[in-house]
């Protein structure tokens, strides 16, 4: 187990620094990045400001350490629109963007698995389209026109809910279903298909021939080997409601990273813009990194490889 | 008599049958074939101007709904008939979700054959390179580098491509690993063949399949994408019609205007779903494996 702890961790470093340097180029897309740090009243006596403070006149390697020893110190610039460090703006909206998450997992989760173990276990019957209907559905519909139709519907026509703001749970549900409809429709057919070909091993039919009744090889035998392959899968989703959060957090103006993202380029503050997909992607890279250790701790298997 | 009945219950058997396993292929045909001829003749098959704005003609509903029958499906709120801008909409969804993935496709493989044939220190440093990139969530990474070189129409193909090709590469990458192990490879080296050829004619032939039913299901990722970033004011810039900007205009009429909300988004939907019922149907069709899932 230690040594897959030190493995994975230093694989985990690995990502982020070429997460780092990734950013670092996509700045320099055009070439200077001082007038993107800049903003666009800058005056080109500003520019040759910011330019030799952050070593910009120098050359790209010397820049390059420059970005990276302050990127891990945390100093990722002043925010243009606000003049304070960008880091904690970004840091300040991160739990609202987890709630959400949160709230989208928790949906897809418990919709998505139980709707796909259903689905397997009753195979084409009409549970299984009907579900597999709706799971399909909810792949292509895109979050940006579930959420206006979301907002139609209940607040508009029912009175329930709300069209945006941030506090109760009641705020909290219509953009928590926006984000994981996707998600759950995702798991719903992966569930199912994991489901299928475990119901097809020898030691489900065996257990079958014993005389276990249908429940029990479902919940004991089928059900566990199934579900551990869907872990890794779940370590996945975070990076995706991350990016998802996005789209749904513009909708109902939720206060979370992806709105003050998108706010940012609009302000041209590219420096909050950058702290934003660095905190983003730590967040995944670390996750992801619980999510390899919890497999390596469910299936001893992986503990030797 | 009797035989005849048999037979012709046994010709009918077996022709719903062909007819289930190609109905996805059937259905995404058929939608995105008119999804294609509406985009490709959208200026000739209705008279009004994608982009013109008519301010007498406001916010016209659909012909159904009191509206009238010059503007089949109403008016938005610049006076714009609701059709034509769909219609314009989709040559901008079809065109850079295609491009997009033509586009990031060959790299992406590119990247994974090299990897993959190469191994030690190539295969550490492009997979590297892929895992980062995989980690920053796509949207974020796509308004990222739209903040750095700005909006537009090829700037969104640019993005979109940009970020599509570690897909292919690590699927092709793990394709070679296992293919390099072959007797075939084995004897085309041991005939003296460059790893050039190798990689070219023995190893690509063998990993197109698997890319292109992966790059049909992208174009519907794409396109998908695409419409988000327009949505976002992100991508495709006004007045050029494009299905997620529409829906973004109609945020604020969603209420007393729902159509200006109900057919873009009922197009993306629509094509998405076509293109990954063609990507089913490809991939049960090349891999029977697959078929009961």
């Amino acid at each position: 187990m230690r040594r897959l702890l030190a493995l994975r961790l230093t694989e985990a470093i690995v990502v982020l620094i070429g997460v780092l340097t990734i950013t670092f180029f996509i700045a320099r897309l055009r070439g200077d990045p001082a007038q993107l740090l800049a903003g666009p009243d800058a005056t080109v006596a500003d520019l040759a400001v910011l330019r030799k403070s952050l070593g910009l006149d120098r050359p790209l390697p010397d820049q390059y350490a420059a970005f990276v020893a302050n990127a891990v110190r945390g100093q990722m610039g002043d925010s243009l629109r606000y003049r304070t460090p960008a880091l904690p703006l970004v840091l300040e909206r991160l739990p609202a963007t987890a709630l959400l998450a949160l709230g989208a997992f928790v949906i897809s989760v418990g919709v998505g698995v139980p709707l796909g173990i259903i689905a397997a276990t009753r195979r084409n019957s009409v549970w299984d389209h009907t579900s597999m209907s709706l799971a399909l559905l909810g792949q292509t519909v895109p979050a940006f026109w579930l959420g206006s139709l979301l907002i139609l519907l209940f607040p508009l026509h029912l009175g329930l809910f709300y069209t945006s703001g941030f506090g109760t749970l009641g705020h909290l549900v219509l953009p928590a279903v926006t984000l994981g409809m996707f998600h759950t429709a995702r798991l719903a057919r992966l569930t199912r298909g994991g489901m299928l070909d475990v119901l097809s091993q020898d030691y489900v039919r065996t257990a079958k021939a014993k005389g276990v009744r249908a429940p029990a090889v479902v919940r004991r035998h089928a059900l566990r080997n199934s579900l551990l392959p869907l872990i890794s899968i779940l370590g996945l989703e975070v990076g995706t409601l991350m990016g998802g959060s996005v789209v749904t957090e513009t909708i109902f103006a939720w206060p979370g990273i992806g709105r003050l993202a998108v706010e940012s380029v609009f302000a041209r503050d590219y420096p909050v813009v950058q702290s934003v997909v660095l905190v983003a992607s730590t967040v995944f890279v670390l996750t992801h990194l619980g999510v390899d250790l919890l497999y390596g701790l469910a299936d001893p298997r992986i503990r030797y490889e | 008599m009797i035989d005849g009945i048999v037979m012709d219950d046994r010709r009918a058997r077996r022709r719903g049958r062909l007819l289930r396993r190609h109905l996805k292929g059937i259905v995404g045909i058929s939608i995105l074939a008119i999804a294609v001829f509406g985009a490709l003749l959208a200026p000739w098959l209705t008279a009004h101007s994608p982009t013109v704005a008519d301010a007498q003609r406001r916010l016209i509903p659909p012909a159904w709904a009191g509206g009238t029958a010059s503007h089949p499906l109403g008016t938005d709120q610049l006076g714009r008939d609701l059709l034509t801008r769909l219609l314009h909409g989709a040559r901008i969804s079809l065109f850079v979700g295609t491009l997009a993935v033509v586009l990031s496709a060959p790299i992406g493989v590119a990247a994974g054959l090299w990897a993959g044939y190469r191994g030690r220190l190539t295969d550490e440093v492009i997979m590297r390179v892929v895992d980062s990139q995989l980690s920053i969530p796509f949207l974020l990474l796509a308004i990222a580098i739209i903040a750095s070189i700005g909006t537009g129409t090829g700037n969104t193909i640019l993005v979109l491509a940009l970020g599509g090709w570690p897909t292919y590469a690590r699927m092709v990458r793990g394709e070679v690993l296992s293919l390099k192990e072959k007797e075939f490879i084995e004897a085309a080296r041991a005939v003296g063949a460059a790893d050039g050829r190798i990689v070219r004619r023995h190893l690509l032939p063998h990993v197109v399949t698997t890319t292109s039913v992966v790059a049909s299901f992208a174009v519907a990722h794409m396109i998908l994408l695409e419409s988000t970033l327009s949505f976002l004011g992100l991508g495709v810039q006004p007045p050029t019609a494009s299905w997620g900007q529409m829906l973004s205009d109609a945020k604020s009429y969603v209420s007393l205007q729902p159509w200006l909300s109900v057919f873009p988004g009922l197009a993306i939907a629509v094509t998405v779903l076509a293109i990954n019922f063609l990507g089913d149907w490809t991939r049960d069709l090349l891999n029977p494996q697959t078929r009961h899932l």
